[in-house]
Formats: C-alpha cells, sequence, structure tokens
C-alpha cells in the first residue's frame, strides 16, 4: 500500500477519535433536552413549545437556578419523524448529558422516543403528543404528560355538545377522519361516548380522507347529501382551515351541527379575521383559554409568550412547557437532588398549581389532568381571530380521562 | 348511492382534476421536450400558492380583485426563476444518467422548500375564495362550490391554450421540432438551448398558475408540494409522458378517483392510484396516449 | 480504481477500519458508538443499493421499499411471535429478496425512467400497505418493543453484532462485485447490447442483481429494526430511498467503499448541520447540487483525484 493511503487511512482514523476527545461539559447546568419539530407541515406547533420553556428556564435562572445550578435548554428538530428523533434523544442523553427530556410533537415520534427513554431510564415530558397510547397502553414510569390527551378532548367537546343542542337533533351522526391513527382513534372514542350520552344515535356515514388531502369538495357533497345531522370531525391545522373554507359556502354549517376535538388550534385561527369566513358556532376545545380565564397570572404569562415569540397568540403548548420546568424545579428542591427515581416518586400524584386551578398528576399513567375547556367558536372583544368564546370547563375533570383500571385492563393485553 | 350524489361527485371530480391539470401538464411538458424528470415541479407550484398569498396580501392588499392580479403577473415571477434555474444548472445536466437528473432536481426542490419556510415562515396561510367565485350555485338540488366553475374554465383554457401552441404556432412547432429530433432541430438552425429555455419557463410558468389557483381550496403550508408531485407522477406515467391530451386524459381520471374513491372504497384509494401507476407502467408504459414510437426507441 | 480492485489493498482497508471500529466502544462516547452503527446499517443499505444502481446501471427509486420489508417482517416476528431472534433476523431479507423477485421481475421488463418509476410504483405501494394493515404492523402507530436477546442487546453488544453482519455483507458483496457475475453486471451497465450480444441473458442477470441488492436492503432494515427497538413508517418513506441514493451519490457510486463513505459523511454532516441551523433541507439541498454538478464521482471520487494521479487520459 503506498504512502499516501497509509497517511489518509491514518488521518481519517484521527478525525473519527476527534469527538471523543471533547470532555465532558461542566458538571454544573441542569440539563433540559427539547426534541421539537422545526421542519414540515407541524413546524407552527414546535415554536410555541419552546416558547414556554425558555421563559420558564429565564426567569428560573434569573433567580439564581435550582439548587444553585443553572437550567440549559438544548433544542433539536425531530423532523417530523420517529428515526431522526430517537437518534437526536440519544444525542441529547449519551453525549449532552441531558438530564431531562421535554417535548416531541407528533404521536408517531413520541411512541419511539418513549421507547428509548424508558431504556435510558430518563424522564420524559411529553407536550403536545395526544395519543392516549403513550401514557396508557405504552405507557410506563419515566414518561410524563403536561398537555390534554385525544380522550379528554373527546369527552370535553361531547359534553358541550350534549348540553347546547337538543338530542333529536344530534342523533344521526357522520363521521369525518383523516385516515391514519389519530383519525381512527377519534372515530372509535367519540362514537363510544356517544353512544353513551345519546342512546338513539345512529351512524349515517363514516368518511376516511387520506392524509394529505386537500380538496374536501367530495366528501363535503357526500355529507350533505346524507340525512345526518351532527357531524363529528377530528381535522385540524391547515386541513381543517381549507375544510372550512370549503363547507362553508356549500351550507355544511347551516346543515350539520359539528363537533370538531381538534379544530381552531391558534397557530391556524391566528390568521384569521372577521372577513374571513369562519365556522361560527362550531364546538371545539380551548387549551389554555388564557383570554376567558380573568386569571391575571395567565394575562401575565400569555403577553410573556406573545412577546418571546413576536406572535399575536400564545400556544397553549408554551404554557405546557412552562409548567414542565416548574415541576421540575419543584421536584429537585424538594428531593434535594437530580435524581430521576426520587423525583419520579415527589412527582406521582402530586397537585400541581396552574392558572386553570389545580391539576392532579396522575400516579397510574403519569397524565397531568389538564382540563380541557371547550365551547363554541367566535369572536370576542380585543381579538381579531376566532376563539372560544365562553370556555366550558368539564364538571368532572378526571371522568373526561380514561380511567385507572380501564388502563390496566389496556396493560394487561 | 343516487343519481344526484353521483352527479355532484363528477363535477366535484372534474375540478380537482383541473388542478391537478394546471401542475401535471407543466413536468408533463418538461419531461417530453427535455427528457428530464423535475421533481422540483412541485416546490414551484407551492412557491406560486405562497407567492399568491404574499402579493394579494402584502404588495396588493388594499386593492380589490387582487387575487386576479396576482394570477396574471406572479406566474411571470416563477417563470423567469425556471428560467435561470434552468440557464444556471438544469441545462448542464441533459442527457445525463437519470439518477443525476433525480436527484438534482430533488437538491433544487429541497432548497426551494425551505427558502419558503425562510420567508415566508412556518404558519398555514389563508387565502380566501376570490370574488365572484366565492359563495356556491345549487346544481341538481345540491350545492357546488363557484370556485369549480373557474377551476373548468382555467383547466380548459390552459388545455386549449397549450394545444394550439403547440399546433397552430410557429414557436409550438420550433418545440415539436426539438422534442422530436433535437439534433436534426440543430442542424436545421433551431436555436435548441434557448428553445429549451423557455419551455423549461413554460413549465414553471404553468406550476406558478396551479399554485396560485388552488391557493383558495388547499392549504398554503410546508410540505404541501410533497402530496402533490406524488399526484403528479401518476397523472404523467397513466396520462404518457410528454402529452398534452394525456395529462388531461390522467388527470381528470385522477380527480374521478378521488371523488368516487370516498363513496366506494375510500380506504384503498391511495393504493389504487399507485396501482394503476404500475399496471400501466407494465402494460403500456407510454401511458394511455403517449406517443408509442418514441418509447419503442426507449425500451 | 486500480488500487481498490486489488483484493489485498481490500483486506487492508477492511482491517484498518476494523481495527478502528472494534477499539472505538473503548475510546468513544456512547452516543457516538450508535451513531457509528446507524452509519453501518445505513451503508449495507447504501452498498446493496449500489450492486443494482453503480454496478448495474438500474436506477431503482424505490430502495426504501426492500429495505421496509426486512425491517417489518423481522419486526412483527420478534413482536408478534415468540420466533427466536436469528430466525427472525434472517427472516427479513429472506423476505424481501423473495418479494423482489416477483417485483423484479416485472421492473427488468421496462428500462430507464420508467424502470425507475416503476420500482418507485411498487415502493409506494409496499409502503401504503404497511401503512394501512394496522393489525399486523400497527400502522402509523409503529411496532414498538422489538426486544432483542440479551446478548446483543444494549448499545455496545449490538453495535458488535452490527459490526460482524457489516463485515460479512462487505465481504460478500466484494466477492460478488469481482465475481465473473460482477463483471457481466458492469458489462451491462456500459452496454447492455453489446452484452446481449455476447449471448448474455441481460433480464435474468438483472434480475439476479436486484434480487441480491434487494436481500442486502431487507438485511439493513432488519438490523435497523433490532438496533432502533421499534420501526414506524416515517422510517421506511421516500425519504429513506432518497438518504440512500444521495449516500451512494455522496460517497461514489462507481467505488465500491463509496457508500460507506458516503454513509459515514451524510450522518455526520446531517447531525453537524442541525446543530448550527434548522434549514438542514437547504444545505442538503446545495450539497446535492454541488456534488451533481462537480463532483459526479463523489467524495471518494475527489479522494481519488488527489490520491491516486493519474497518467493522461484515463478516466
Amino acid at each position: 500500500m503506498s504512502k499516501k493511503m497509509k497517511i489518509m487511512i491514518l488521518s481519517g482514523l484521527v478525525i473519527f477519535l476527534l469527538p471523543a476527545l471533547t470532555f465532558a461539559q461542566g458538571k454544573n447546568p441542569i440539563i433540559i433536552g427539547n426534541p421539537n419539530t422545526f421542519s414540515g407541515v407541524m413546524s407552527m406547533y414546535g415554536e410555541g413549545t419552546a416558547v414556554g420553556l425558555e421563559v420558564a428556564i429565564e426567569e428560573i435562572n434569573s433567580r439564581g437556578g435550582v439548587l444553585g445550578r443553572p437550567l440549559k435548554l438544548i433544542k433539536r428538530d425531530d423532523r417530523l419523524n420517529p428515526e431522526v428523533g430517537v437518534r437526536e434523544v440519544k444525542d441529547l442523553i449519551l453525549n449532552e448529558k441531558a438530564d431531562f427530556i421535554i417535548g416531541v410533537l407528533s404521536s408517531g415520534v413520541a411512541l419511539a422516543v418513549s421507547e428509548y427513554c424508558k431504556s435510558a431510564k430518563k424522564i420524559l415530558i411529553i407536550m403536545a403528543a395526544r395519543s392516549t397510547k403513550i401514557t396508557e397502553e405504552k405507557g410506563h414510569r419515566y414518561v410524563f404528560r403536561y398537555c390534554s390527551n385525544f380522550s379528554a378532548r373527546d369527552s370535553a367537546v361531547l359534553e358541550v355538545a350534549s348540553k347546547i343542542w337538543p338530542k333529536n337533533e344530534t342523533d344521526k351522526v357522520c363521521q369525518l377522519n383523516l385516515d391514519y391513527e389519530q383519525g381512527k382513534n377519534a372515530y372509535d372514542d367519540t362514537m363510544a361516548k356517544w353512544k353513551k350520552i345519546n342512546p338513539d344515535m345512529k351512524l349515517v356515514s363514516a368518511l376516511w380522507p387520506p392524509l394529505g388531502t386537500t380538496d374536501w369538495a367530495p366528501y363535503i357533497s357526500k355529507l350533505m347529501a346524507s340525512e345526518g345531522n351532527l357531524l363529528i370531525h377530528s381535522l385540524y391545522g391547515g386541513a381543517w382551515l381549507a375544510f372550512a373554507k370549503q363547507a362553508i359556502p356549500m351550507g355544511l354549517y347551516k346543515k350539520f351541527h359539528v363537533v370538531a376535538s381538534c379544530a381552531a388550534d391558534l397557530e391556524t385561527t391566528n390568521v384569521l379575521t372577521k372577513d374571513s369566513p369562519v365556522p361560527q358556532g362550531i364546538v371545539t376545545i380551548a387549551e389554555w383559554p388564557y383570554w376567558a380565564l380573568k386569571n391575571p397570572e395567565a394575562s401575565r404569562l400569555a403577553e410573556r409568550f406573545m412577546k418571546k415569540s413576536g406572535k399575536n397568540y400564545a400556544s397553549p403548548h408554551a404554557y405546557g412547557g412552562y409548567l414542565a420546568v416548574y415541576s421540575l424545579k419543584e421536584a429537585i428542591e424538594a428531593v434535594k437532588a437530580v435524581d430521576t427515581e426520587k423525583i419520579i416518586n415527589y412527582l406521582e400524584g402530586k397537585k400541581i398549581e396552574t392558572t386553570m386551578g389545580s391539576m392532579l398528576l396522575r400516579k397510574c399513567d403519569h397524565q397531568l389532568l389538564w382540563p380541557v375547556y371547550a365551547g363554541q367558536l367566535g369572536f370576542m372583544e380585543g381579538i381579531t381571530w376566532p376563539v372560544v368564546k365562553e370556555p366550558h370547563r368539564p364538571q368532572n375533570i378526571e371522568a373526561t380521562y380514561n380511567s385507572c383500571e380501564e388502563i390496566e385492563k389496556l396493560r394487561k393485553k | 348511492m343516487n343519481l344526484q350524489l353521483a352527479f355532484m361527485q363528477l363535477l366535484n371530480g372534474l375540478g380537482s382534476g383541473m388542478i391537478i391539470f394546471l401542475v401535471a401538464v407543466g413536468l408533463s411538458i418538461i419531461f417530453g421536450t427535455l427528457k428530464v424528470l423535475n421533481l422540483a415541479h412541485a416546490a414551484f407550484y407551492m412557491l406560486g400558492a405562497y407567492l399568491c398569498y404574499w402579493v394579494s396580501h402584502t404588495v396588493l392588499s388594499n386593492i380589490s380583485g387582487n387575487f386576479w392580479i396576482t394570477l396574471l403577473l406572479a406566474p411571470i415571477i416563477t417563470a423567469i426563476f425556471g428560467g435561470a434555474l434552468e440557464r444556471l444548472i438544469i441545462r448542464r445536466i441533459y442527457g445525463l444518467n437519470i439518477m443525476y437528473q433525480f436527484i438534482l432536481t430533488f437538491g433544487i426542490s429541497l432548497v426551494i422548500a425551505d427558502s419558503v419556510k425562510f420567508l415566508w415562515g412556518r404558519e398555514v396561510k389563508n387565502m380566501a375564495i376570490p370574488y365572484p367565485f366565492d359563495g356556491s350555485i345549487f346544481v341538481m338540488g345540491a350545492n357546488l362550490l363557484k370556485y369549480q366553475l373557474f377551476l373548468y374554465i382555467m383547466g380548459v383554457s390552459i388545455y386549449i391554450g397549450l394545444l394550439l401552441l403547440l399546433h397552430k404556432t410557429k414557436l409550438g412547432k420550433l418545440i415539436r421540432a426539438v422534442t422530436h429530433n433535437q439534433e436534426m432541430a440543430s442542424a436545421l438552425g433551431i436555436n435548441v438551448p434557448s428553445v429549451y429555455t423557455g419551455i423549461f419557463m413554460l413549465g414553471s410558468w404553468l406550476a406558478g398558475i396551479a399554485g396560485i389557483v388552488a391557493a383558495p381550496v388547499t392549504s398554503i403550508t410546508l410540505g404541501m408540494d410533497h402530496v402533490v408531485l406524488i399526484q403528479c407522477f401518476v397523472v404523467v406515467v397513466i396520462g404518457g409522458m410528454g402529452s398534452l391530451s394525456g395529462a388531461f386524459l390522467g388527470s381528470i381520471i385522477m380527480g374521478l378517483i378521488n371523488s368516487f374513491g370516498i363513496i366506494f372504497l375510500p380506504e384503498l384509494a391511495l393504493v389504487f392510484a399507485f396501482l394503476l401507476m404500475a399496471i400501466i407502467l407494465i402494460i403500456r408504459p407510454f401511458g394511455l396516449m403517449g406517443e408509442s414510437e418514441e418509447a419503442k426507441e426507449k425500451f | 480504481m486500480d488500487f481498490l480492485q486489488k483484493t489485498k489493498n481490500f483486506q487492508w482497508i477492511l482491517m484498518a477500519l476494523s481495527i478502528f471500529f472494534l477499539l472505538a466502544p473503548f475510546i468513544l462516547q456512547p452516543g457516538w458508538i450508535s451513531l457509528i452503527s446507524e452509519i453501518m446499517i445505513l451503508s449495507i443499505a447504501a452498498c446493496g443499493y449500489n450492486l443494482l444502481m453503480g454496478y448495474t446501471g438500474m436506477v431503482s427509486f424505490g430502495p426504501a421499499g426492500q429495505y421496509a420489508l426486512g425491517a417489518y417482517v423481522t419486526g412483527i416476528l420478534l413482536v408478534r411471535t415468540s420466533a427466536p431472534f436469528l430466525l427472525a433476523f434472517i427472516s427479513g431479507p429472506i423476505f424481501a429478496a423473495l418479494v423482489s423477485i416477483v417485483i423484479g421481475w416485472f421492473c427488468v421488463r421496462r428500462t430507464e425512467v420508467y424502470f425507475s418509476l416503476l420500482t418507485l410504483a411498487f415502493a409506494q405501494i409496499i409502503y401504503t400497505i404497511i401503512q394501512k394493515w394496522y393489525s399486523l404492523t400497527g400502522g402509523d402507530d409503529g411496532l414498538v418493543g422489538i426486544m432483542v436477546p440479551s446478548w446483543c442487546s444494549g448499545i455496545h453488544k449490538y453495535y458488535i453484532f452490527t459490526f460482524l453482519i457489516w463485515v460479512i455483507s462487505l465481504f460478500c458483496l466484494w466477492k460478488i462485485v469481482n465475481s465473473p457475475f460482477g463483471k457481466v453486471l458492469q458489462g451491462i451497465r456500459e452496454n447492455p447490447r453489446r452484452t446481449e450480444f455476447i449471448s448474455i441473458n441481460v433480464k435474468e442477470y438483472q434480475l439476479r442483481a436486484f434480487v441480491i441488492s434487494s436481500f442486502f436492503l431487507g438485511l439493513a432494515g432488519s438490523l435497523y429494526s433490532g438496533f432502533n427497538g421499534s420501526i414506524f413508517p416515517a422510517n421506511i418513506d421516500v425519504i429513506k430511498s432518497t438518504d440512500i441514493i444521495v449516500v451512494c451519490l455522496l460517497g461514489g457510486m462507481h467505488r465500491f467503499f463509496g457508500p460507506v463513505v458516503g454513509a459515514f459523511i451524510y450522518i455526520f454532516l446531517n447531525k453537524l448541520i442541525a446543530n448550527y441551523t434548522e434549514y438542514w433541507a437547504f444545505v442538503l439541498g446545495t450539497i446535492i447540487i454541488i456534488l451533481v454538478l462537480q463532483a459526479r464521482g463523489g467524495v471518494s471520487g475527489l479522494l481519488e483525484k488527489i490520491y491516486s494521479p493519474r497518467i493522461i487520459g484515463s478516466k
């Protein structure tokens, strides 16, 4: 082998060994890893989550940190891809020595990352992924959720629907859900729950548009031709917007009472104005209705988040992230160490004080029992975009989530 | 399923077919003449949609009828951009192994997509359905979006316009000559590189138009190019690469599959499209209306 | 490249790399070990793909399809049945190879762009079936909890396992490429008609190349399932296909070790870029453009120009 070749191979070896020579970072900061989505279709939700974490960390660090140590946030882009997500979380935990992982938008990435955090024995706090599987069937000791899940959302909107519309106007049900896991779960869940509320109900039509559908006219025509009077759908974001824009002139909202468990997220609605076609009167959720809570702390935080993100709305994910960081702070200070096992023991079963009352961090599934406010979409004084005007707080918050017995059964299967 | 619903789905399917046609025809033309598989085509479509939003919300925001002005002006931007791209980059890969074309245009689509993210951010953009096509009309007892009428008009006009261009004008003759036999055309004194640039610009212009036309009835969001690209490919294969009428027919078929599929076999609609693509490639690779002599040379 | 064609030199390189890989667990942090495992898996996929593209000249647009079959078959066997690990592991690539006999039979009957589009269509069909068949594959929720036996579980032990498979795979591919069969494949790439004239049944050889390539793609998929402990449709979509193709281009598709080099650079680059900017797609796209316009031989082509000066007139 020529001398040049040998030199080349040797230099290659050295270059690859260089990373090993980087010394471990100073033990001082407590590191929070934030796998988030900054690219692709869901990236607008990613910004919101990061803002909450940043604000909380700034506040805490300005007051001396936790146990004298500053908090440090490392953000990573998972590109909505489980492969990249797991790789980034591995890097955060193994190389960056992250103590906690807070984040993850998509349920698919969440499930993959959750598996890894379980084996790595690091706390993962989910802030926006809502599939119930994450904390139920596939739940485990190390995963927590600081936002509502789909089941709670379904219960909340159906509760409001049953209160404001008479049963005989909501007994012929049409379902419209995207043809993937989120849609299928929404269908199963809402059908079971509505049957309990309105036993005379029957399913008239169930439509399954594929992911990425933008042309809603055929679906709307089919719905209009049916004899349904209640439409339950789980569309969100851009898909919901395109659907609503096409459905309004075709008269869908005159024919149907509409229940939408995921629509009207702030990231999408904030671009609408009074002149835009908006489906007013649909029943949807408001994850953190700071505009109607009449809670000064909520308003203050919303202002902070808006200022930090430069947007005209404050994302509920930001609030979830904010709460998560403060919970960890409280736990670390209580057990006087950054000790994962002790922190988990401390947090389980704890009541967290929030601007929406006190929330129980349930032991059986580590789900923060987040109250899902729901109500009808409309315009309010002082806000240019449509919001849930009179958000209704569920009477029994724990009842909107699946019970611990049901979860035990699911896990045993 | 009753007749009224079937008729509505027919009308809906034709409408969505028209949008697909507007995107696919540019791809087909570019492939037919330049023999380049332009994966960045859908990115131009996305660019067109974002430009539509931007121009009508900022530059022309207080002018009524801004959508129509945008429709006239914005595709020129995509055309110019396409021309520049062709001159600087695309012309260097003519005749190369198809893999290079695939991966190069893929790279270009990444650059365009991220540039869109950089320029306009991540949030969904909203483009209202423009007057006078907002609202609906009552047809056979059901509501049809008025905008569908606009889609029919656009789709058919572009189709007829392109047919006339190709078969009745001198420019069309040049294009057909260059497509048929590039060496001979060059030997006859035709400035082939310029014709190539022109064709790429035409394709980009069409993609821009498609984006603007689609903007009011679709979600203007990052990643909107991916779905469209796959649909384009299927259409162009079914109709025949390089065939204008093939693209028109293929798009209508695609639109009708989408609108009728939801009634009969919703889950299978997507698989069906790819199966159809595979079947056509196996049985009749030059598509329903492609030119078989060309294909004979190919395989 | 004469230099690499010599088996002696190939053995030297493989040995040098092996020493590096074997020492790495003792020197590098676990995060890097995990990354190197991923690189090895990607390079097996890319080398398998390159047999088809670089050596036989058949440009498939759908390597993710066979990768998916390997990954999911192994995953399903490990999660839903109590099949022994090695059986489940080898079933992946075997299934991928069997399916590719059928797919390949149809595909090789078309050339150029039609071949490519047909491979894309099949890959999309596989993807859609996997995504929709919830009861078998878990659909979008994916298959999680893929367990590997304790002798290869954990980052370090799985790394050694991956490394062994990697060495064996590269060795097999090397043998194939340098055999008379491999020479025929290169002949087909250069000029299919002439190869036909020396009474080679071109289609048969192309089909064999397709199936062998699919085997290695499936093998990479199976390795990945065990590595990750979970598999999702998002791991096997069109992006995966483009990853594999870019890796071959980046590393150099006319050199045996090209895809290996490409896999290293690609994954490191991915990580590096992502740490500095969220506009990774822009950077990746720009790199691709520069590569195709200026450096079609990829990195190994560039290295070759620097380290092996040629006499004027040769390629």
